[in-house]
């Protein structure tokens, strides 16, 4: 995996944040999601560093990346402190102005950016979510059922860590299998990398307080931002066989977010990079690069 | 310490699908008291010794809780569905000798009660739910704030999962104070939390109520189908009924004519923490001799 890509920990004067960087060109961030790390640009990565300088970070909390100790407000885990981290990494790269991909909580880090560090984003893509504010907004008896594990991992700690630690490899499994298309689908070095994680402790503590933010730090500030919109152009994909597809229009929840919205869905489950690596490489090429 | 329940009998009954553990006792009008989740009969143990002076008490283990037998496992859930658990009750009641008698039930058990009184009108006079709004009117009021209070639901609903989490530490999921609950209460309780299959027919209680019991709730809507017997509405105060329904004798009303009802100063396990109150409640709403 990476090939040619080096590996950095970069201290931001909050955290460290593990990055893997390769190729030449305009910088592009690559974010992951839950419960995952940066392994799932593995199959993309290589392809877009022939165009652009790629730098894949694991989320703090995540993956290799430090673990600050969590706060009762859950700021600590906000996404607004998650993109901040990433600012700081752009910026001791060297990079003022860069362009950002995000998958699932990645995703949102990726919103929070566009709106805090507006100047500094070129064009932003978020893969396979709708925006926070707008599912808790817009909750049903449906959505509820078919995004459980946003109401079970906010609980207060420690019941979800306790269930989770118990057997985090099941539940490695399960998610994995059942949101893409099968367990199959992953390479075994990306679970690997998924499975050393997730079997600390502090990881799976990292992960809740990513979702007990979301339900709470993450949407005073979108709240308060109701009325803010991402300027830089976005583009939007997300899976046909996911839960959204057919559940919400994303395209039009961006729409309310951003006032340069582009994208459509993918024949695949949540897990875009790792289903269809060579569809989300196009779009990426003609988004990021115009061709 | 006098053993809880003196005076009642302890059986296992067979019924057509199911085999039901039950504590029956005392005289009188007889009256069915379903406990909730994650309970099992001895939850009434403050209770039916007070009712069981003036009537005849029946507290079953629901089928797929405690002692009785688990529902056959169907894709669709309908064998742990309100309407198969309420027919199991008719039947228990029947072996046992009463034709007609009066229903309560708290929180999962409610819903079988209410299923009891839509299903067999001709066999509950008296109908009392505790901590409970029909199935389908729950559901529909699931917003940010339901689902956040109630995301438990949600979590039960998934397949397998919470099977896995719940049995790598029942007593971390599931809690219980032995004191405030009683020791022998207690005691039972935990014999059903630490038993796999009983954790799964519990959680297939739920997954029944977020498919098929929705379903027949709205078909007896659709057809304005309506409780035949009067129904008692009482709540737990720092529950939060009131909290997710604002007015809960209004979610009830197009359901029931002849409703009342109110809080009670308590937790959600109303019959182990208000029992004298509960009771008093009860008696003065069921039939006496």
């Amino acid at each position: 995996m990476f090939e040619g890509f080096s590996d950095l920990s970069v201290d931001t004067g909050e955290t460290e944040i593990f990055i893997r960087r390769g190729g030449e060109g305009p910088p592009l961030l690559l974010l992951h999601g839950f419960p995952q790390t940066h392994a799932i640009w593995h199959l993309v990565a290589p392809d877009l560093a022939r165009h652009f300088t790629v730098i894949a970070a694991d989320l703090r909390g995540y993956g290799r990346s430090g673990k600050p100790a969590s706060t009762p407000d859950h700021a600590a885990h906000c996404k607004r402190t998650m993109a901040r981290d990433m600012a700081t990494v752009m910026t001791r790269l060297g990079f003022d102005r860069f362009a950002v991909a995000g998958h699932d909580r990645g995703g949102r880090v990726t919103h929070r950016l566009c709106l805090d560090h507006a100047e500094r984003v070129t064009r932003a893509a978020v893969l396979d979510i709708i925006p926070t504010l707008t599912w808790f907004e817009q909750v049903t008896a449906k959505r509820a059922l078919d995004y459980y594990h946003w109401l079970f991992l906010a609980q207060p700690f420690d019941l979800p860590e306790r269930l989770i630690g118990g057997d985090p490899d099941y539940y490695m499994h399960q998610k994995l299998g059942s949101w893409g298309s099968g367990f199959d689908r992953f390479a075994p070095e990306a679970m690997a990398s998924y499975l050393d994680a997730w079997r600390r402790p502090e990881v799976v503590h990292a992960a809740c307080e990513d979702y007990r933010a979301a339900a709470s730090i993450d949407l005073e500030h979108d709240r308060a931002d109701r009325d803010a919109r991402i300027r830089c152009p976005l583009l939007a994909l997300w899976g046909e066989k996911g839960r959204m597809h057919g559940e919400f229009d994303v395209l039009a929840t961006w729409a309310e977010k951003a006032t340069d919205v582009t994208g459509r869905s993918l024949p695949c489950g949540h897990y875009l990079p790792e289903e269809q690596p060579k569809m989300v490489l196009d779009e990426f090429m003609r988004f990021f690069a115009g061709g | 310490m006098p053993p809880i329940f003196a005076g009642f009998a302890l059986e296992t009954i067979e019924v057509p699908g199911a085999r039901l553990r039950v504590r029956h006792g005392g005289a009188g009008p007889p009256v069915l008291l379903l406990h909730g989740h994650p309970r099992t009969h001895t939850t009434w143990h403050r209770v039916a010794p007070i009712l069981a002076r003036s009537h005849t008490v029946v507290c079953p283990d629901l089928p797929g809780f405690g002692g009785s037998s688990q529902p056959p496992d169907r894709p669709d859930h309908a064998g742990s569905s309100k309407r198969a658990k309420a027919a199991a009750c008719l039947a228990l009641m029947a072996r046992l000798g009463h034709r007609r008698f009066a229903v309560a039930g708290h929180d999962r058990g409610s819903y079988t009660a209410f299923r009891l009184a839509m299903d067999h009108p001709g066999a509950v006079t008296h109908l009392a739910v505790l901590d409970g709004v029909p199935i389908i009117e729950a559901l529909e009021r699931c917003t940010e704030r339901f689902a956040r209070a109630w995301w438990h639901w949600f979590f039960y609903a998934q397949p397998v999962r919470p099977e896995r989490a719940i049995l790598a530490d029942p007593d971390a999921w599931y809690g219980g104070d032995p004191v405030a609950m009683g020791l022998e209460n207690h005691a039972d309780f935990r014999a059903a939390i630490h038993d796999p299959a009983v954790v799964h027919g519990m959680l297939e209680d739920y997954r029944a109520g977020l498919g098929v019991d929705r379903a027949h709730d709205a078909a007896d809507r659709a057809a304005g189908r309506q409780l035949a017997c009067p129904l008692l509405c009482l709540w737990s105060a720092r529950d939060d009924l009131e909290f997710l329904y604002g007015d809960v004798l209004a979610v009830w009303r197009r359901w029931a004519t002849d409703l009342r009802g109110h809080a009670i100063d308590c937790g959600h396990h109303m019959a182990e923490e208000a029992p004298t109150d509960l009771a008093a409640a009860l008696l003065d709403f069921f039939p006496r001799d």
